[in-house]
Parts: C-alpha cells; structure tokens; sequence
C-alpha cells in the first residue's frame, strides 16, 4: 500500500497536513502550500507498506519551503525501515530527536576511535623506543 | 487516475475554472476548506457557504460523527450522489450506503481520517451493478465546532464511467 503525506513546517516540528494515494496530486498540492507561503517547510513523503513484512519504508520526494532545507538537517525523517504508522507521525515530534541522537551517538564513536588510535600510537612509540634503549641496560 | 475528469464535474462548472490540475473537484475542495482553516485549526460547518461553492456542493455530502462516532450519519447529500446511489441517504448511516456505488467507495477511509485528523484523498474503481467500471477520485475533509475535536466530514467525490477495451 503506498501513501503520500503532505507534511507542514510550523512551530517548530513536522506536522501532517493531507494524504494521498496519488503522487501527482500530492506534489501538485504540496507546490501549491509552497506558493503560498503559509509555511516555513512543506515536503512530500512518500510511504510504502509491505504487507509481507510488515513493514513501511519511506522516502522523500518533494522538498519545499523558504527554511525547509534547514527544517529537514535539524529534523530529518527517521531510519527507512519502521514499523506501521505514518512518517509524521513517527518524525514530527519523536524523529528530530531520534535523529539527533544518531548524529551524537555517531559523534561519541569517533571520539573513542580517535582516543583508542592515540593510545596504540603512543603505546607503540613507547614499546620501539623501549626497545632502541634496552640493549645498552643489558 | 491521473487522467480522470469527470462528467459531474464538467457539468455544473463553466469556463471560470483554472485549468489542468487545479480544476480537479478535490483539490478545489480542499483549497476552499483551507480558506476556512486558519493556523490548523479545523473549521466548522457553520462556516461553509454552499452558495460560495456551487459548482462543487453538488458533488459534496456531509456525514455527522457527533454520537454517531462507529457508524456517521448522512446529514447532507449532493445532487450528483443521486444518479450513483439506490436510496436516498440523508439522515441514513454510512453502514447503509450501497456497495459498489460512489459513496460506498467514498466513505471506506472515514475512520482514517478521524484518526489522523486531516483531509485524506484517494481515488480507485469498483464495478457498478451493472459491470460497467467506474473510476472515481474522493475526498474527506475533518470539520470541527470547536475547532479541535472533529465533529463532522465535508467529503466529496466524483467519477467517470471507463471504457473497457
């Protein structure tokens, strides 16, 4: 089952503003709320069900807005695969903050692989230089 | 459906309408319901003007959801619903609508829409009792008294009859 949510920028979070089951529609409605400058952001995000898998992946495919683009860095869509529910929904209020997570969380990882780096580095420096100096204490 | 126009549509409206796809009923329709929506909040009944949307009221039927929330009543039906519809539904719940017919198809994602709170629009096709296939496009718009808690549905469909060969 595929869907095409209309979301809005305002107050600071996404927020559905209409769905369709047609893409041209949605996008031509979405352009529409653009024009009118009635909104900070307006994007179309396309929604997919597998009905086998139960599971909705979902993607972007209309992007709009005079602070859109700034709107979607700070608060972007959530990981492709999730469960059943609309992208709003999931990424209105809960997405901006999950996304913020991953970015720090992806951030504290490569603290520690730059620590653990320096530590070999230096561990290995000390253990050469060791080693240069040993023979002549033996 | 992209390609839909549709005869209802094309009867009642004139050459005042915008061409291509602002022309089509439901995005007219929720252009006018967004009129009267201001800063999301939902708007009322009381604010829509069927005199100020002629050329679509025809094609509109309201349903009333307050008390009636599992099963809405028809409150109001255009005249364009006669031709696809056996019985007369005012006053009538969704759950007598005939299947197979404009309404039927136009009431089946109600709930969704009360669920989420905002208009959905979907379009698809059913076979008539006659066999003829029918390919329709619906809207469903949330109204409200008090501008939060929905209270009632603006919907309004409109369909073409295809030609199978």
């Amino acid at each position: 089952m595929r869907a095409f949510e209309i979301h809005t920028f305002t107050g600071g979070k996404w927020k559905i503003d209409s769905v369709f089951d047609d893409r041209e529609l949605a996008v031509f409605e979405a352009q529409r709320i653009d024009e009118s400058s009635r909104y900070a952001g307006v994007r179309v995000v396309e929604e997919n069900f597998d009905e086998d898998t139960q599971k909705t992946t979902a993607r972007t495919i209309f992007r709009g807005g005079r602070v859109e683009n700034d709107a979607n860095r700070r608060h972007p869509l959530p990981p492709q695969k999730r469960a059943p529910g609309t992208a709003a929904q999931r990424g209105g209020a809960a997405g901006p903050a999950r996304g913020a997570k991953r970015v720090r969380k992806s951030e504290k990882s490569n603290t520690a692989l730059v620590i653990m780096l320096t530590v070999i580095l230096v561990g290995g420096l000390a253990a050469l230089t060791a080693l240069h100096f040993l023979p002549r204490f033996v | 459906m992209d390609s839909l126009t549709d005869a209802t549509e094309r009867q009642g409206t004139g050459d005042e309408l915008p061409k291509g796809m602002e022309r089509r009923l439901v995005l007219r329709l929720l252009s006018y319901w967004r009129s009267l929506s201001e800063d999301g909040v939902l708007p009322s009944f009381a604010a829509i003007d069927p005199s100020a949307m002629k050329d679509m009221w025809e094609s509109c039927f309201v349903l009333d959801i307050v008390g009636h929330e599992a099963d809405p009543v028809f409150r109001t039906v255009g005249a364009a619903f006669a031709e696809h519809s056996p019985i007369d539904l005012v006053d009538r719940r969704v759950s007598e609508a005939r299947a197979n017919t404009l309404v039927y198809a136009s009431v089946s994602y109600i709930h969704e829409v009360i669920c989420k709170g905002v208009p959905i629009s979907r379009g698809g096709e059913f076979y008539k009792a006659d066999g003829v296939k029918v390919l329709y496009r619906s809207i469903v718009l949330p109204m409200s008294d008090d501008g939060e808690t929905i209270s009632g549905l603006l919907c309004a469909a409109n369909c073409r009859e295809a030609i199978e060969g």
